[in-house]
């Protein structure tokens, strides 16, 4: 795995570089700035498969690097991890924001910060693989069947929308530090499932998209971030206090569903209403990365959806 | 050292070694960085853009601090620099009065530790 790592502090680099390569990862280059790590990236004969970035930097900060590498073609999906001395909540939100899919805290712990770039290397293993196979292929490619409508759709560019694997980074992140008491809630779109059934994947993808942008901005102010899990469900999470209630953004949020300059679908013509589950919250007794309010949100919303089995088991009854 | 050889471990050791004394030895510099931002806070004119510096410095010590075997030189640091965003954050005149004795216990630590070499 070729590697960027980012910092402007010298010695923090020459940490990085000497536990990466003691742990195998030799192909490891630094950077002291942003500009310098464009500048790398630029100049590199081959593309990096990682990058690893200090948020807090004079100059371009981490943040800013990370919506930069974003723009270019080559690295949409590379795995960004963020290093943060995790002081300021607003910095790491900000840098998950704009594309970052995980981070590890300074003062860095050797088993963590491995175990963070492990998985960093797996999933672009998995991603080139996939592409590899895609590009030697085209044919088979193109006749791929569309996914099932529990299957989540990657929504790009929406602010606050982030995938599910860094969703849940970014909540362990908060937990972990104690920022402040969180909450989670979910919200279902049930014609969805009749866009998806009437529509092409593109299609689909589009309307998902602009789905996320209406809850996008009915939760601006919440600074919350939301994940589309497939199904027509996505989940919401951020400060529980700042969360909105089912009944206090309900009308709103549907009558937004329903402008056609909001939420459009070519292939099929249907209106569309919300179901919306209460917020759950992490409890006083479950450890610190443990991630099941999130299920109990989506468990919430089949609550309160009183669908009868429809959907059930949390989270992981819509993961891939 | 988990996922590693025994050869592997003792090479990382000593480059972590190495980077430690490397910051031992780097403390009398930001010693003066910080002396020389401590008398601009007592400039009105120039309080806040040295708060403001004292704040990055204390950031980055804080970063590094804990992997070079000082937490309670990371902890000050890191305190300091919470206090700092605190502090900018409020009304102005700021009161630094604080950010002061933050820094000096900052600097004693600091200190003590190049007197430890």
């Amino acid at each position: 795995m070729k590697i960027l790592a980012v910092d402007d502090d010298e010695l923090i680099r020459e940490i990085l570089s000497a536990t990466l390569e003691a742990h195998g990862y030799k192909d490891v280059t630094l950077a002291e700035s942003g500009e310098d790590a464009l500048q790398k990236i630029q100049a590199s004969p081959t593309p990096f498969d990682g990058f690893m970035f200090d948020i807090q930097m004079p100059g371009m900060d981490g943040t800013e690097l990370c919506q930069h590498v974003r723009q270019m073609e080559h690295y949409k999906n590379s795995p960004v991890i963020m290093i943060t001395a995790m002081n300021n909540k607003e910095y790491v939100d900000r840098a998950f924001m704009a594309g970052a899919t995980d981070y590890v805290t300074k003062p860095f712990d050797t088993t963590e910060l491995m175990t963070r770039i492990r998985l960093a290397d797996r999933l672009q293993s998995e991603a080139q693989k996939a592409a590899a196979a895609q590009a030697a292929a085209p044919a088979a490619a193109a006749q791929v069947p569309k996914p099932a409508f529990k299957e989540p759709v990657t929504v790009k560019e929406v602010r606050g929308v982030v995938k599910s694997a860094a969703l849940d980074n970014y909540v362990m992140l908060m937990l972990e530090q104690k920022q402040f008491a969180m909450g989670a809630f979910a919200i279902r779109v049930p014609e969805l499932a009749t866009v998806h059934a009437g529509s092409s994947t593109e299609e689909f993808t589009y309307v998902v998209t602009d789905v996320a942008e209406v809850i996008s901005d009915t939760l601006v102010g919440a600074q919350a971030f939301l994940s589309y899990l497939g199904g027509g469900v996505f989940v919401c999470v951020g400060a529980k206090n700042k969360l909105p209630s089912a009944d206090s953004m309900h009308d709103e949020f549907v009558m937004m569903l329903n402008d056609p300059d909001l939420v459009y679908c070519e292939d099929v013509a249907t209106g569309f209403s919300a179901q919306i589950g209460e917020v759950a919250a992490p409890k006083l007794f479950e450890k610190r990365g443990d991630l099941r309010f999130l299920d109990r949100a989506v468990e919430k919303l089949n609550e309160a959806a009183n669908s009868g089995g429809r959907a059930s088991g949390g989270r992981s009854a819509f993961a891939a | 050292m988990q996922g590693m050889d025994a050869d592997k471990a003792a090479v990382l050791q000593a480059g972590l070694a190495r980077i430690r004394e490397r910051f031992i030895s780097s403390l009398d510099e930001r010693i003066e960085e910080f002396c020389a931002l401590s008398e601009r806070l007592e400039d009105p004119a120039t309080e806040e853009s040295a708060c403001l510096e004292i704040r990055a410095q204390a950031h980055k010590l804080h970063g590094i601090c804990g992997s070079v075997g000082q937490p309670r030189m990371g902890a000050l640091a890191a305190q300091l620099e919470q206090h700092i965003d605190t502090v900018v954050a409020g009304p102005r005149p700021l009161n630094t009065d604080f950010v002061d004795e933050l820094l000096n216990a900052l600097l004693d630590e600091m200190e003590q530790n190049v007197d430890g070499v």
